[in-house]
């Protein structure tokens, strides 16, 4: 999967679990202090991702993420692995 | 003589600290180790426990008021007192806030920040009442669910933290959580103080310039809000709907007391 369909389907879960839009979901947007996201979020949003990957996601993977950008990241790397 | 005054409530303000600090070290120390060695049922320890922190809440409220120092308006707080099972939501602009509110629901549970589990003060008073440690965001909102489940009230603050008074709360979304979890019904509290005292920003041993005035405003139920957001897709989006659904009914409220 390219860069721009995991952020794809990353807009479509966000916007499907947090009603948040489309269009503000950019590489550089922050998830918490942009999207208003919190650690339950978070943790819901680890979900979603495991069933993207279908992949485990260890508290570790997650724990420096800040940015779409590095969920993309974080995804791309559980992909491959 | 107005100096004077403020002097004196100062001095009844760092009196109260003082007790607070040694009475809460003392309780700590012997009385709750004592209260959780008895042979009785947790339940009843943390029963005994939470009798105890309200009177001595009671008696702290009574120095503030006796003093001059405070002047305390309530109005409909016997709804606080035939609660059960009720999630109690209220703003926070102050330190009286908790004892205030725990003192006329003495026996409701409430969520109390991680560190003060480690606080000399207060780490056998909060083990003993059974109180909520916030240390895991995922197992707070467990633990309160499962509180109100069990016929406790709860009080929560959903701001979080202290905020500025006069200024709209922003809430958290917690208390929409535990409240969607739990089913309970949500029992919105309105708290004035003027002027502001005990916030993040004023040193907490100089009394305001006059005597304070503590609102405590006890509404009604909020059944229609909590519906309305139940019908969401995602547990994530009910909260949301929730926590705006709150938010405005505070700003709304608060505005309209000349809280805020």
């Amino acid at each position: 999967m390219s860069d721009q369909e995991i952020l794809d389907k990353l807009r479509t879960i966000l916007h499907d679990a947090f009603e948040i839009e489309a269009t503000r979901v950019t590489p550089e947007t922050q998830l918490f202090a942009d999207l208003d996201l919190d650690s339950i979020d978070a943790v819901d949003l680890a979900i979603q991702l495991q069933k993207l990957t279908g992949k485990r996601i260890q508290p570790q993977d997650f724990k420096d993420i800040r940015s779409v950008a590095d969920v993309v990241a974080a995804v791309r790397r559980l992909m491959a692995a | 003589m107005k100096e004077a005054g403020r002097l004196w409530r100062s001095l009844v303000a760092v009196l109260c600290f003082v007790a607070f600090a040694v009475g809460g070290t003392l309780m700590s120390a012997l009385l709750m180790p004592l209260l959780m060695s008895l042979p009785d049922p947790a339940v009843k320890c943390r029963t005994r426990a939470r009798c105890v922190i309200g009177f001595c809440f009671r008696l702290l409220i009574r120095a503030l008021v006796g003093s001059g120092s405070m002047r305390l308006v309530t109005r409909e707080s016997g709804r606080l007192a035939l609660a059960r099972g009720t999630l109690v939501v209220a703003n926070h602009p102050t330190y009286c806030d908790v004892v205030v509110l725990i003192s006329l629901m003495p026996q409701a549970n409430c969520v109390v920040k991680a560190a003060l589990w480690r606080n000399p003060f207060c780490w056998g008073i909060v083990r003993a009442a059974g109180y909520i440690s916030n240390a895991s965001p995922e197992g707070v909102i467990e633990a309160c669910a499962e509180a109100l489940r069990q016929g406790e009230t709860l009080l929560l603050f959903p701001e979080g933290t202290r905020t500025t008074p006069g200024q709209v709360p922003r809430f958290q979304r917690g208390a929409a959580h535990v409240a969607l979890r739990s089913g309970a019904t949500i029992l919105p509290v309105l708290i004035g103080c003027d002027p502001p005292t005990l916030t993040k920003h004023s040193p907490w041993w100089l009394a305001p310039e006059h005597p304070f005035t503590f609102c405590v405003d006890v509404g009604e139920q909020l059944a229609t809000v909590k519906e309305e957001a139940a019908m969401a897709a995602t547990p994530a989006i009910r909260a949301r709907h929730l926590t705006n659904a709150l938010q405005d009914h505070f700003s709304r409220e608060l505005r309209r007391h000349g809280y805020a």
